[in-house]
């Protein structure tokens, strides 16, 4: 909430009023009614409650919720059952039958009980987690095709907020040292003309990471069939794009096209490139092996470590090593050339590292103090309205 | 046993999530083994004795509950399925007994529990309940609420919940990449998705 408020670009704000037009309720108001339905369900699931019903005239009752702000939430989360066997019908008539996720659980997790209560029971929590969150974004895709758009139009700000918060992760965890040493996106001359720098660089000399950032999200057959057409499609866009990105930006460095602060090409000796997804990536192996196949069949990243893919959660946990002393680009040398692990996912790399897993945490200070503020929020959104917005 | 599914290249090499490949177990598989120590393995209907289960076998039951019946007790599992990090042997526990499941089926779950390779195993799992959402969703009866006809399909909705565990085994051409991609794209993003974030790494609040 706090960084998309920062982020002061005519997108991202055009994002959050299309938000707020086509769901009739704002972006934070949102996120707390969606965390308080959660709470609700996590404490009947944690033996806290017996109470996994919501009954939202009732459960908003004590709140300064308004019955138009819940209303729209349950517009856009709950479907009665005809109308669910109807989308469920269409989702197989549409994109064959699955055992894995259902994408209409994922746009309503919520069945509406017949009645006058209306009361809501959950299909899958993990499903009504992902919509309260990531639903977001499949909202703002189509308040943009409804708006006659390309279905990306709003939701390109979230690139720009991740952008942002990645940049700022590492600033805080590598902060100057009388030079700067992260750098971020700059435009800059070639002899092809003008030419945009990788999102995030690092100088660690004699090293340096070149971060690029994907905030593009797989296509929903991907998600919930596992679609191999799909998927190709969806790593094209996504991290093959972004190769090619860090490839040209690594080559322009080198050549000195790229001139960034201080960094001097001739100084580092070992690039390691990195794409962060904001999702992360299902990085079971075999798939970062044939990630990296189809980056060296196209001849990109050349002569350098394998390329690092990684989460927005992993970044946190990453952080927290940071603030520990543990720099990224040691994380990155160990998992990457020296452990044997390096077509493991971080997340495996750490555990099977003794020293790493025994002071892995979960969550760095920051992200506590984020997670603390979020709560706080969401009970000031619930219990006093004056700090909601 | 469910259809075989050769994992050995994967679980040979510990090649698998932090957070867990959940797959079925096979008769040979050794869960506490160091290779296996990232492939998790859930319950199946047959482990615990029960008969072999297909889609029709679980259809022909769900056609005799009211779905409202059935959502309402996957909702509850669901709650509870995510309070806990998977493979919670405690919270596995609980829930059987607070849906008040009988003595025969916690004590034959509790024995593969806490057996030989039992630890982090699971009996329930987002696979599981959202692909038995779904059937119920498509077959059973719309009819209100009954509380499975008075009580008279608990049993056989509990089989349900089991038995659904025979359709996720997946026979996995190892040569065909597009079979093993999709497979593991489905299972990361429908088992294991957010366990990471319970599992020792810091959630993100970017929004």
């Amino acid at each position: 909430v706090r960084v998309w408020d920062q982020v002061a670009t005519a997108e991202a704000f055009d994002a959050a009023n299309a938000f707020e037009q086509y769901a009739g309720i704002s972006l934070t108001k949102w996120l707390i009614i969606g965390f308080a339905i959660y709470t609700q369900f996590l404490r009947y699931g944690s033996l806290n409650s017996e109470d996994y019903v919501v009954v939202p005239a009732a459960f908003f009752t004590a709140t300064p919720i308004e019955r138009e702000a819940w209303e729209a939430v349950v517009a856009h989360s709950a479907a009665t059952l005809d109308e669910l066997r109807a989308r469920v019908l269409e989702e197989e008539a549409q994109m064959g039958s699955s055992v894995y996720r259902c994408q209409t659980f994922e746009q309503t997790p919520l069945l509406r009980l017949p009645g006058e209560s209306a009361a809501l029971v959950p299909l899958a929590v993990d499903s009504f987690e992902r919509h309260v969150t990531e639903g977001i974004f499949w909202l703002l895709s189509d308040a943009a095709m409804d708006a006659g758009k390309p279905r990306e139009h709003f939701t390109s700000a979230f690139g720009q907020v991740f952008e942002d918060w990645v940049q700022r992760a590492f600033e805080r965890a590598i902060p100057d040292v009388g030079v700067s040493r992260v750098y971020r996106a700059q435009s800059y001359r070639t002899r092809y003309g003008e030419s945009e720098s990788t999102d995030v660089v690092l100088d660690y000399e004699p090293d340096a990471v070149f971060v690029e950032v994907v905030a593009k999200r797989a296509q929903s057959a991907t998600l919930t069939r596992g679609d191999y057409a799909t998927f190709s499609r969806d790593l094209e866009a996504g991290v093959l794009k972004k190769a090619r990105q860090l490839d040209r930006t690594i080559k322009d460095f080198r050549a000195g096209a790229l001139v960034l602060g201080t960094m001097e090409s001739a100084r580092i000796s070992t690039i390691f490139p990195v794409v962060l997804a904001i999702e992360g990536f299902p990085a079971m192996p075999p798939m970062p092996q044939i990630i990296a196949r189809e980056i060296a069949t196209r001849g990109l990243l050349e002569g350098l470590p394998p390329v690092a893919l990684l989460g927005a959660e992993e970044l946190a946990a990453i952080e927290a090593f940071m603030e520990q002393g543990t720099s990224f680009v040691e994380l990155l040398r160990r998992w990457k050339i020296e452990s044997g692990f390096e077509a493991l996912p971080f997340a495996n790399f750490v555990d099977l590292s003794p020293d790493l897993a025994a002071r892995a945490t979960r969550r760095s200070k920051h992200q506590d103090a984020c997670w603390r503020e979020l709560t706080s929020a969401i009970r000031g959104g619930l219990f006093d309205q004056a700090s909601s917005d | 046993m469910p259809a075989a599914l050769d994992m050995s290249p994967f679980s040979r090499r510990g090649l698998s999530t932090l957070s867990g490949l959940w797959t079925p177990l096979r008769d040979e598989d050794d869960g506490d083994a160091p290779d296996n120590r990232y492939v998790r393995t859930f319950v199946t209907y047959s482990e615990l004795g029960g008969e072999a289960a297909d889609e029709e076998w679980i259809t022909s039951r769900l056609q005799k509950m009211s779905t409202y019946d059935c959502l309402q007790l996957l909702g509850r599992l669901s709650c509870m399925v995510d309070a806990a990090p998977l493979g919670d042997q405690l919270q596995q526990l609980r829930i059987m007994e607070r849906l008040g499941w009988s003595a025969v089926v916690r004590d034959a779950a509790s024995a593969i529990l806490a057996g030989d390779g039992g630890a982090g195993r699971s009996m329930f799992f987002p696979q599981q309940l959202v692909h038995l959402a779904r059937l119920a969703v498509i077959h059973a009866d719309p009819r209100p609420m009954d509380d499975f006809a008075g009580g008279a399909l608990h049993h056989d909705f509990t089989q349900c919940v089991l038995g659904v565990t025979e359709l996720l085994a997946e026979d996995v051409r190892l040569d065909r990449e597009e079979h093993v991609v999709s497979f593991i794209l489905g299972r990361q993003r429908s088992t294991t998705d957010r366990t990471v974030l319970r599992s020792g790494h810091a959630t993100t609040t970017s929004l």
